[in-house]
């Protein structure tokens, strides 16, 4: 792939590693920009770096590498241009907007309703009212009468029992 | 990418703890000083930069489902004024329960009395048929006749003496 600082990836290289990384770069760059036309232009940037001088990187780190220069674009950006903060369901449909036809939306709402239905109602208290309502943990607590501590920890082991569902899925 | 996320799909405890720094970081739920050491860590970290990719793919899932359909149960959102009301509650019916129980007859006649009204009642004020001598008795007193109404003897004495003093008067 690299055999000479001077000699550019070739283009199936680069296609094969888009392919490969950018649904999952577009999703890191979402979350670090809560912005979704932001990421595009930052994954557009990244991979024209990749092939002005992606040949400079050894082949087992360019991952590491795409990330690292995207994350460094994306720094940038966020200094240049006021960043708000999105609802994490908004944040959601960002991700999942690019990626249509991926996601077969019914089957992935009746796997994600299943998962739900398996958390404890006080874990699903706390998701609905921080993901679909989006209201900050101190306010979650201060509404059910609870310790802050409870309700990150609630929250918590319902995003560990949700992943764990829906990657078995 | 560490260890665990080449050779598994379970995640280890470390990635378990950057999944959880990754979700503050994307929700917004990190104070300034977390948020600058995150993004430092980010700038060195493979891992957690997958751990935020993870988050924001796990939202892109959890936004398929309409917030309204998700089914809870909520619980009573004061659970401290609920508790303490109902404490006030219990204590209400300790005391009034304490009260009536002190209002009981402990003493000796009380005891007495309740004694007495426990006893057996006497069968013969217990009979209900008629005594034929108390009757008789009553009859006499009264000068009644069980055929009809008479004028009593004590009457009809009576008015002979008032009869008698009004005639030596004239």
């Amino acid at each position: 792939m690299a055999t000479d600082e001077k000699t550019r990836l070739d283009p199936a290289a680069v296609e094969a590693l888009y392919a490969s990384h950018v649904t999952e770069l577009r999703a890191f760059l979402i979350g670090v920009l809560r912005d979704g036309q932001l990421a595009q232009d930052v994954v557009q940037i990244t991979f024209a770096k990749l092939i002005e001088v992606g040949h400079t990187a050894r082949e087992e780190t360019l991952k590491g590498w795409l990330f690292q220069v995207a994350l460094n674009e994306a720094l940038v950006v966020k200094r240049r241009k006021a960043v708000h903060q999105k609802t994490l369901v908004r944040l959601g449909a960002l991700f999942r907007e690019d990626t249509a036809g991926r996601l077969t939306e019914a089957e992935t709402a009746a796997e994600v309703r299943q998962a739900l239905a398996k958390l404890s109602n006080e874990q699903r208290i706390v998701v609905q009212m921080r993901i679909y309502e989006n209201k900050k943990f101190n306010v979650i607590a201060s509404e059910l009468g609870l310790p802050l501590g409870t309700v990150l920890t609630r929250m918590r082991t319902a995003l560990q029992n949700l992943r764990r569902e829906l990657q078995a899925d | 990418m560490s260890i665990s996320n080449v050779n598994s799909t379970v995640p280890s405890p470390d990635d378990q703890d950057l999944d959880w720094q990754a979700f503050r970081y994307i929700s917004g739920e990190m104070s300034a000083d977390e948020l600058a050491a995150f993004e430092r860590l980010l700038g060195v970290d493979q891992s957690a930069r997958e751990a935020v990719a993870r988050s924001v793919e796990l939202l892109g899932q959890m936004s398929t489902v309409p917030g309204s359909t998700v089914e809870t149960v909520r619980p009573n959102r004061h659970p401290k004024i609920f508790a303490a009301v109902m404490t006030v509650a219990a204590l209400i019916v300790v005391c009034l329960s304490f009260a009536t129980f002190r209002e009981a007859p402990t003493d000796e006649p009380g005891r007495t009395l309740i004694a007495l009204w426990s006893e057996p009642r006497d069968p013969d004020l217990l009979n209900d048929e008629p005594d034929d001598e108390s009757d008789d008795e009553l009859a006499a007193v009264d000068g009644a006749d069980a055929d009809g109404l008479t004028v009593p003897g004590w009457l009809v004495a009576a008015l002979e003496s008032s009869s008698d003093d009004t005639s030596e008067e004239e």
